[in-house]
């Protein structure tokens, strides 16, 4: 039959759409794999802006018909890992891809800078410890510092407070908070008798404990940094109660939508307490201190936040204790002592730059009697000690190059008057301490990181300029190893003894007076997944120009100081923590070598310093038991004996050290609110430990410097009124 | 003739019509294959390939928010049902986050996506309980109560409300007499809820009777 006119345009038709509309599909398929040769599994690939696409089976293999043509984009990708696009052209033929996708860098997978420093952090979820942690481990009385001392690094000091890190004495290592210093971070001293942190843990949703090689944003430490970051706004309004042995605190958050206010006040009175607690010490009047804080924090944009955080604190506590000067006789000290602290910080970005700023101000007014009791009734030296900073710090933050490196600069200036007053006699420093700072965090590649800094300080006490290098090296051996090196070097200025320089000027200037210098140089090597962390790490610190005081011949004593001290201090740390093996146990492991020699302050000759030890050994053990609501929790803690010196430099050594401590925590509920009761016993097998020796005038007899209590008990309730999660 | 010439236009004019992608029918034919199939999935590999299919159709369908949404709702349940290590469950998260934000640009206070929001907060908490549950329990609890005030009728939140009670522990404020009269009160509620479209969120209506009768044991 001939094709008539409509048979024409019928086939016009059919060969129209069969062009628009072919019913040939094309397949594409293939295979997605990592950048080990790993399948992906469940992995999307699509044709961008299509309907068409597929997943990767188990085996990573893809395939998926397609009726597009012409110019489309293949998207290929998969969860933590960076997409992939290809461009092709469809045709008639299929296609085969086979696609290997790189793994994203993340906290989780990158290299960690870490030489040197242990970090607990609600933030970050590889961190050594939690802050939670801090507050649970027996021993350590919910102090902040106690629980460092059952990490490597931290000596097992009982006679006095503060960090004593390697070697080095508490006044080298700095407590900041927000990156502000704080001057008077523990309750005033008294002799024999360590003093808790003036700070709650609470308070801290961030700890980095630096026992060497640490950043260059902090500085005026020889050898470590106690960093303490408080949390962000409040997740809700609350109230808490907490009744203990030793007094009542009372808390209350008011949370808006940007804004947190924090009321809190407690009052503290240990006399009870010690009636519960055979005492070593013979308190006249045991210590009372009554506390109050503010907090205001305020979201001021999207990305700002201002903070503000005040407290308080006064204290009386009168003590005897045996005389230094009429052996025989007690010594009556009466301390009282008021302090205020404020500190005050805001940050925000602009446009990639973020800004962090702060200023801090603190006061600290001790009011001591000391009186030599019996020989001379009625004669009292009054002393006064005033302790006044003032701090402002900016610095800003910007990325560099990649995602993950970015680089920081900034300054701050700190303004201390320092005023001691024995008895009619005033004397009166003022420093004004300036310092710069850069530095950056360069993650080179997904495996090998580095933080080089530099700081610069100015002492007008001194007088002196000094540039400090800082360099931090980090090298991921495999997917959960890393080693890491760092080097460094830490200025100081030294205070301690130049009041006692001149009695004639009423305001000392310094003469001649330099820094104090210790360089680190530490190498470490980590293991770390998310139950269980290795470290093994060795340092050599070495001491120059440290503060001496010592008398020339033909001269009083006391009668030169300058910066003729020096030392070193190596040694190794290891570190062990699992919280994987047993069914709900955590428990971690620490062991310190350290060989230390120095010759400053008043030494003789060059010996091991009494505040360290050759072997520190620490095991902390913490069981939940969730069907009783409960946790118990010990530690053991063993180190060899101290060095002690006489006035001719006559050596004797503590006995050993050892401590064992258990706590007891349960969770109920009081009224519907949710309430820890906490228990807890320290020095269990009544040890009896010796930290130390004072000597008679002649040196010939030694009384033994005890732990203000032997075995103690600790009880206390902590009631959280905000925490009904419905209501 | 004329029929022969009639019906090969009208079929070369349906099939032109067919190329045009951005189209209701096959973005409801495809959706509603998506929803049934994620009604009766079980394992966590079913609902990766879920997600990828709802992320797939998002892609297209740039104005819908039904598709990230599911997407989202998708990866959250994966973060529950696979045992994934820590690092694993965050990924999951932070993806399904970013999911259901896409949704919340397209359809801002809408009740289903708050809930889903809340659902995946509870789901961080499982990386560290101890340290997590205060923080991220509360965000979704406060999720929750928006998503209930922006829709009374809604059931979901109300069951993942009874949910996060029924696993919190009893000091913690939770356990099972606490949870038992919310669970009721969802279960009550999906009996006469209407979903607005065959496409809308429909799901935990057997997991809440479920959870409510253990509450009994």
């Amino acid at each position: 039959m001939k094709p008539n006119f409509c048979t024409k345009i019928s086939i016009v038709f059919l060969l129209l759409f069969n062009a628009l509309y072919s019913f040939a599909q094309v397949t594409i398929s293939g295979k997605v794999i990592d950048e080990s040769k790993n399948p992906l599994p469940y992995a999307s690939v699509l044709l961008k802006g299509t309907y068409d696409g597929g997943s990767t089976n188990d085996k990573g293999d893809f395939s998926f018909k397609t009726s597009q043509k012409g110019k489309q984009t293949l998207v290929i990708s998969y969860l933590g890992h960076d997409t992939k696009e290809i461009e092709l052209n469809i045709a008639d033929k299929n296609f085969v891809f086979n696609v290997t996708l790189v793994e994203k860098a993340t906290e989780g997978n990158e290299v960690v800078i870490s030489a040197g420093s242990f970090e607990a952090s609600d933030k970050k979820r590889a961190t050594i410890l939690k802050p939670l942690d801090i507050v649970t481990t027996a021993g350590a009385s919910g102090d902040i510092s106690g629980a460092m001392r059952t990490l490597p690094g931290a000596q097992q000091i009982g006679e006095s407070e503060g960090l004593f890190v390697r070697g080095g004495d508490a006044g080298e290592t700095k407590t900041i908070i927000d990156d502000m210093v704080v001057e008077n971070p523990y309750y005033s001293s008294i002799p024999d008798v360590p003093q808790r942190g003036r700070f709650s843990p609470f308070l801290f949703t961030g700890t980095v404990f630096s026992t060497g090689g640490y950043s260059a944003m902090y500085g005026q430490a020889l050898s470590s940094t106690l960093v303490l970051s408080t949390d962000d706004l409040a997740d809700q309004t609350s109230t808490g109660v907490s009744v203990t042995a030793v007094g009542v605190d009372l808390n209350h958050t008011q949370r808006w939508k940007n804004t947190q206010l924090s009321i809190e006040g407690s009052y503290t009175n240990l006399q009870p307490y010690f009636l519960l607690n055979h005492q070593n010490t013979e308190w006249i009047k045991p210590p009372e201190t009554a506390n109050g804080a503010v907090i205001f924090r305020q979201k001021t944009s999207e990305t700002g936040l201002f903070k503000f955080y005040g407290t308080y604190s006064a204290s009386h506590s009168t003590l005897d204790f045996p005389s230094l000067t009429y052996p025989n006789l007690n010594d009556m000290f009466d301390i009282k002592n008021n302090n205020i602290y404020i500190n005050t910080t805001y940050q925000d970005y602009f446009n990639k730059w973020k800004l962090n700023s702060g200023l801090s101000y603190s006061k600290n007014e001790d009011n001591i009697k000391w009186d030599t009791l019996t020989s001379q009734p009625g004669y009292t030296i009054p002393l006064g000690r005033i302790q006044e900073l003032s701090q402002a710090k900016a610095f800003v933050n910007h990325p560099l190059i990649n995602a993950s490196s970015d680089i920081k600069f900034g300054a701050e200036t700190q303004l201390q008057n320092f005023t001691d007053s024995f008895g009619i006699y005033k004397y009166h420093i003022q420093e004004l301490y300036s310092a710069a700072f850069v530095e950056t965090d360069l993650y080179i590649t997904k495996n090998l990181a580095a933080r080089v800094g530099a700081r610069a300080e100015y002492s007008r006490f001194l007088n002196k300029y000094d540039a400090a290098p800082r360099l931090s090296v980090a090298y991921k051996t495999g997917a959960k190893t890393q080693v890491s090196a760092a080097y460094g070097e830490f200025y100081q200025t030294p205070n301690s003894n130049i009041l006692e320089l001149d009695q004639n000027d009423y305001i000392y200037k310094s003469n001649g007076l330099t820094y104090e210098l210790a360089t680190h140089y530490i190498l470490d090597y980590q293991f770390m997944d998310d139950d269980r962390t290795f470290r093994i790490e060795g340092y050599y610190k070495k001491y120059n120009s440290l503060e001496r005081v010592y008398q020339n011949p033909g001269q009083g004593p006391d009668s030169v100081i300058d910066n003729s001290g020096y030392g070193y201090a190596d040694g190794v740390d290891l570190f062990w923590r699992d919280k994987k093996t047993f069914k709900h146990v955590d428990y971690w492991i620490s062991y310190s070598y350290l060989d230390t020699k120095r010759i400053y302050d008043r030494y003789l000759e060059e010996a091991m310093p009494t505040f360290s030890a050759k072997h520190t050994f620490a095991v902390v053990y913490k069981q939940s038991f969730p069907v009783i609501s409960s946790s118990i929790s010990a530690t053991f803690t063993y180190a060899t004996g101290r060095p002690s010196y006489n006035q001719y430099f006559v050596e004797r050594t503590t006995p050993d050290y050892k401590d064992f401590s258990i706590a007891y925590s349960y969770l109920t509920q009081l009224w519907n609110n949710f309430t820890v009761i906490f228990v807890s016993l320290a020095d269990v097998p009544n040890f009896k430990n010796v930290y130390g020796y004072r000597y008679s005038t002649n040196g010939k007899t030694a009384y033994p410097i005890l732990p203000p209590a032997y075995r103690t008990f600790f009880i206390g309730m902590f009631v959280d009124i905000g925490r009904k999660t419905i209501n | 003739m004329k029929k022969l010439l009639k019906i090969t236009f009208v079929v070369s004019v349906f099939l032109l019509a067919k190329k045009n992608y951005a189209d209701g029918p096959q973005y409801q034919q495809a959706m509603k294959n998506a929803v049934s199939q994620m009604d009766s999935a079980v394992a966590p590999e079913q609902y990766m390939q879920l997600a990828n299919t709802f992320e797939r159709i998002a892609g297209v369908e740039t104005k819908e928010w039904l598709p990230d949404y599911y997407a989202a709702y998708c990866y959250a349940i994966v973060a529950f049902t696979e045992k994934k290590d820590k690092k694993g469950i965050d990924d999951l998260m932070d993806k399904a986050d970013a999911l259901i934000s896409k949704a919340d640009a397209l359809s801002p206070n809408n009740s289903e996506i708050t809930t889903v929001k809340g659902l995946i907060n509870s789901g961080r908490i499982m990386v560290d309980p101890i340290s997590r549950g205060k923080k991220y329990g509360t965000l979704a609890n406060q999720d929750y109560k928006a998503a209930e005030k922006l829709d009374s009728l809604n059931p979901r939140p109300l069951f993942l409300e009874g949910q996060g009670l029924f696993y919190t522990p009893k000091m913690f404020g939770g356990g099972k007499e606490r949870a038992k009269p919310v669970l009721a009160t969802a279960v009550t509620k999906y009996k006469t809820f209407k979903p607005a479209t065959d496409i809308s969120p429909n799901w935990g209506q057997k997991m809440a009777a479920d959870l409510l009768k253990q509450c009994d044991q």
